[in-house]
């Protein structure tokens, strides 16, 4: 177990469970490894064609156990090297075998490294960085050991084989350095639009009522949304109904937003957009209120629709996918032209008793049509319930079955009915879905966006005050704002995801470009004054020289002690322990010698166990003498008889 | 000089990571770069401390290198980290072959190691080639150091036993082996005594047995002869380099033998046309080294007559030639002109002693036998 490549190994399955994207395929794994290794290491013995079997049986048994799970089965090849390396952990390997176990867990870590590409591998990742190089060198070292000593016994890697702390930062530092300077390309399929383990076509599907999507109901953060009270955030508008289904304008008419630079946009409501992943939003960019104009760093030519939907030409991902918009806040209330109101008023006949029901909510006439669209969606809100997973509608008359029957149903349902009757009023009217910003993020103040905030509500167009918002949905959103663990987790993820996940060429060069700015800048600071600026430098580097040294220091103080000597102190430890229990314990000022005297002046029992531990200890401690696995092993078997002679001897007198 | 290149396994690694990258570029997810970039970390690493590792590595030889051609050399090598890092896994070769395997050398320190290695074959060896190889820390790149030993490595030929060639011309000489049929005035192994006769030396006279009263009694000694044996070695012209080589080892051992029996041996090289004689106590270290520096890519180009006036006239003659071909024949036959045939040995292959040519075998036959 203490072995780095068998850790790294570990580290492998570890990724290997986590690309199932569950905890308890990690958790198995992970036992896999603990048993092979405490209990069935050198008590079975495994052929090259038994390896070969269990192989095969691994990957077989890790197709069905997907396909039964309704779980990916694109793993069960994973799975089955996994298998075949604790076959190859239950026995001693060759120097070849080692290299390919070592292979095959860097290949476990690979394929996490596409599938889950969240915080967790952040921490995987540090232990690759740490165990990875030392796995290499274990596997040198012993593989350099056998050449040297041909037909020898297997030696274990020397003590020596631990890295060196420099040689640890420099794996890191070069590490970190490689993945911001190698050079970027992409050559992959255009960004698709999809969700969250769903098909792409039911994204909204899935998000609106989460009991059918399964994953969809994921508190995973989408967007954080910098400004005061951002309101419903649109993607899609649904202006055709046929009696039926509301279906969105195949060809709405497009304008460009043209961004008219800062002076224009003075005093406009300004909203800043991160997205985690650009992949989720298709090529809309959600909007609240009606943009005038939009810039950010992942998207082309923003063009929008009489809906006030947001669509780009194209998409693409970022470092730091960003977008920016501005909202008139005393913006003219602009007509629709009378096509498009027909359009939008238009709905089949609908049955008397959905008319009379309408009317006697909606009730009296004479009142004005906003105020009747106001009392039916306050109905709705107060005497239906809102339920996730609600049985199928009548497929002929699904909004009456809904509102004269059923009565409940997910945010969809609402809106679709709330449209229906407007339009049924002689209102303009269409369905909405978007999202709606549920909670902050006090850390970092941003609003934060989650799957599980998509949402669905119906509008409808006023003369006298343009579009209108009716979210007929019971029970509403929650502003709560959040603070903890789950917010610093949050924010490191969203940073995670954003900053590295996504870092591409685009950001690798501008990365480059600011260092290069930042670097020019800073010579020219220093022409300019170099005085000052030498002064400068100086109060940086000498305290960061001086931390450096005293780091380093106390680094090479820890490293003169040699590896493996805490394993002698803990057994001599050990032992004193045993005596103190027994009566014997040893004065602060005896020496270990004076102590071992004492012992034999007073007949201690196991004195011959204590006088090996003794003198190894003083040799090894003081004495300068070489770490030497077999006289380490010795002395723990010395301390192992100790205790055992010490159990059954009686107390002695103090 | 040095040189770096990628293990087998750094090959492995280098493929691995250009098809994680070549699998990030089809991905959205940059990280698998993260896994390339460790990758590419590791075989820079493993470059940078490999060259770092050969280059601070320093062999220094002992005082004094001589050995015996496919025995070890015995004196410790001193090896030194002038680096400021800790060398793994570092094997030092010359000519090719691994001598030292070094696990661990901490830095600025030294190591007492004896070689492992040794060398094949006899001769001297100027300014060998010394390579210190690493691929530590990873494996993934071997960076190897080339320089020169600054010492020479003489290499004896390996003296296997083997019976004394024949020797004739024998004289007194007083420690000679061979016992003669006459009783001498000086010696080391007494013989008995005899009456006094005009012309014995005062110092001659045995007292004790004087004293007796029957006249002055003189000492006598066994005669003490030493013959003499001239090995004639004989390089046949395109002969195997490895048969040359086991005719200077058979002449080396031809000579050893002759003189463990009391004879004086002169070696004559037939290629140089040199001769060298060697008395029962000379140093065999100094023959040894002669030896070691014969150059056996001259081979036999004159006649066998100048190679004869350069052994003593009384001497028996043993030639030792690599093969016992028609060359070697005829340089027999030569040599049997004067009437003093010689004896034959033919080298044979790896380090198998020599084999002796039976009278039979060579050009005049019995005749030969009896002569000799």
């Amino acid at each position: 177990m203490n072995s780095p490549l068998n850790q790294f190994i570990l580290l492998g399955f570890l990724a290997q469970g986590l690309t199932w994207l569950t905890w308890g395929h990690a958790l198995a794994s992970v036992t896999m490894w603990v048993v092979t290794l405490k209990w069935l290491r050198g008590r079975v013995a495994i052929s090259q064609n038994t390896e070969g079997i269990l192989f095969l049986i691994g990957a077989v048994a890790a197709y069905f156990a997907g396909k039964t799970l309704n779980n990916s089965t694109h793993f069960f090849l994973g799975d089955a090297l996994m298998v075949l390396q604790c076959a190859r952990m239950a026995r001693n390997c060759s120097a070849r075998e080692r290299l390919v176990s070592l292979l095959i867990a860097c290949f476990h870590f690979a394929v996490l490294c596409t599938i889950a590409p969240n915080i967790r591998f952040l921490l995987l990742f540090g232990g690759a960085t740490y165990l990875l190089p030392r796995a290499l060198k274990e596997v040198a070292l012993s593989k350099f050991e056998a050449a040297a000593h041909p037909g020898g016994p297997r030696q274990p890697a020397p003590a020596e084989s631990a890295l060196g702390w420099r040689m640890g930062l420099g794996v890191a530092g070069l590490s970190i350095l490689g993945f911001l300077l190698l050079p970027r390309v992409f050559a992959g399929p255009p960004i698709q639009f999809r969700g969250p383990g769903g098909d792409p076509t039911t994204l909204f599907d899935n998000l609106l009522d989460p009991s059918k999507g399964g994953s969809a109901n994921s508190s995973a953060v989408l967007l954080q949304i910098e400004g005061e009270s951002p309101g419903y955030m649109r993607c899609l508008a649904l202006t055709e109904f046929d009696g039926v289904l509301w279906r969105a304008d195949p060809r709405p008419p497009l304008r460009r937003l043209w961004n008219p630079g800062p002076d224009s946009l003075q005093g406009q409501l300004k909203r800043r957009v991160r997205v985690k992943n650009a992949a989720y939003l298709g090529r809309v960019l959600p909007v609240d209120g009606i943009p005038s104009a939009v810039d950010g760093n992942f998207f082309s030519r923003p063009l929008m629709n009489p809906h006030t939907i947001v669509e780009c030409q194209s998409i693409w991902s970022t470092a730091n996918n960003v977008y920016e918009y501005w909202i008139a806040t005393n913006r003219t209330l602009e007509p629709i032209l009378p096509r498009q109101a027909q359009t939008l008023i238009l709905c089949p006949p609908q049955s008397q008793r959905l008319n009379n029901w309408v009317n006697s909510v909606a009730s009296p006439r004479d009142y004005p049509p906003y105020e009747r669209a106001r009392r039916l969606e306050g109905y709705l809100r107060d005497n239906f319930t809102y339920k996730l997973g609600a049985p199928e509608l009548n497929r002929l008359n699904p909004i009456e079955d809904f509102v004269l029957d059923q009565k409940e149903g997910h945010c969809e349902r609402f809106a679709a009915a709330m449209a229906l009757f407007l339009r049924m009023q002689g209102t303009p009217s269409r369905v909405m879905i978007g999202y709606v910003p549920s909670g902050r993020n006090l850390l970092t103040g941003w609003h934060q966006i989650r799957f599980k905030d998509a949402h669905a509500w119906a509008e409808g167009w006023f003369e006298d005050r343009g579009w209108v918002i009716f979210d007929a949905t019971p029970g509403g959103t929650d502003d709560s704002s959040e603070f903890g663990l789950s917010s610093i987790a949050e924010a490191i993820d969203f940073f995670w995801y954003s900053q590295v996940v996504n870092f591409d060429g685009m950001a690798q060069k501008q990365l480059l470009l600011g260092a290069w700015e930042w670097t020019q800048t800073s010579v020219n600071a220093i022409a300019e004054s170099p005085w000052t600026s030498a002064i400068g430098v100086a109060l940086v580097l000498i305290p960061v020289g001086w931390l450096l040294r005293a780091g380093a220091r106390r680094w090479r103080g820890g490293g003169r002690q040699r590896p493996g000597i805490a394993r002698v102190d803990g057994v001599y430890g050990g032992m004193l322990q045993a005596f103190r229990a027994k009566g014997w314990p040893k004065p602060a000022h005896l020496t270990p010698h004076e102590f071992l005297g004492r012992l034999e002046r007073g007949n201690a029992p196991g004195f011959a166990h204590a006088q090996s531990i003794t003198r190894n200890f003083c040799d090894i401690k003081y004495g300068g003498r070489p770490l030497d696995p077999r006289v380490s092993g010795e002395m723990e078997e010395a301390l192992e008889a100790l205790r055992a002679a010490l159990k059954t001897a009686p107390r002695a007198d103090p | 000089m040095s040189r770096t290149q990628l293990t087998k396994l750094g090959k492995v690694f280098l493929a691995l990571a250009a098809a994680f990258y070549l699998a990030s570029v089809t991905s959205q997810s940059s990280l698998l770069l993260c896994l390339v970039a460790l990758l590419s970390t590791c075989l820079a690493v493993n470059l940078f401390q490999a060259r770092r590792t050969t280059r601070g590595i320093r062999l220094e030889p002992p005082g004094r290198l001589r050995c015996v051609e496919g025995e070890p050399l015995r004196e410790p090598w001193t090896i030194r980290n002038v680096s400021s890092g800790p060398a793994f896994a570092v094997t030092i070769s010359l000519r090719g072959q691994r001598f030292f395997w070094i696990s661990h050398l901490a830095a600025k320190s030294e190591a007492s190691l004896v070689a492992a290695g040794q060398f094949p074959t006899r001769g001297v060896y100027q300014g060998c080639a010394v390579e210190a190889r690493s691929d530590a820390p990873f494996g993934l790149v071997q960076a190897t150091h080339r320089s020169e030993l600054a010492a020479d490595v003489v290499v004896y030929p390996k003296i296997y036993p083997i019976e004394a060639p024949l020797a004739a011309g024998f004289d007194q000489v007083v420690g000679g082996k061979q016992s003669g049929k006459h009783r001498v005035a000086s010696g080391s192994q007494f013989a008995g005594v005899r009456p006094w006769i005009n012309g014995d030396s005062i110092k001659s006279i045995h007292w004790k047995s004087s004293a007796r009263g029957q006249g002055l009694m003189v000492k006598q000694f066994e005669e003490e002869l030493s013959g003499r044996t001239a090995v004639l070695l004989f390089l046949n012209p395109g002969s195997q380099p490895a048969r040359r080589e086991a005719a200077i080892r058979a002449a080396g051992s031809l000579i050893f033998a002759g003189l463990d029996a009391g004879n004086q041996v002169d070696l004559i090289d037939t290629a140089s046309m040199r001769g060298v004689s060697h008395a029962p106590f000379e140093d065999g270290e100094a023959i040894l080294e002669r030896l070691a520096r014969l150059d056996a890519s001259l081979t036999f180009a004159g006649k066998a007559g100048a190679a004869l006036e350069l052994a003593h006239p009384k001497a028996a003659r043993c030639l030792v030639c690599a093969e016992w071909d028609a060359a070697a024949k005829e340089f027999a036959q030569q040599c049997a002109a004067g009437g003093r045939p010689p004896q034959v040995f033919a080298a044979q292959d790896g380090m198998l002693p020599a084999m002796e040519i039976p009278w039979s075998a060579q050009p005049g036959g019995e005749a030969k036998r009896t002569a000799a």
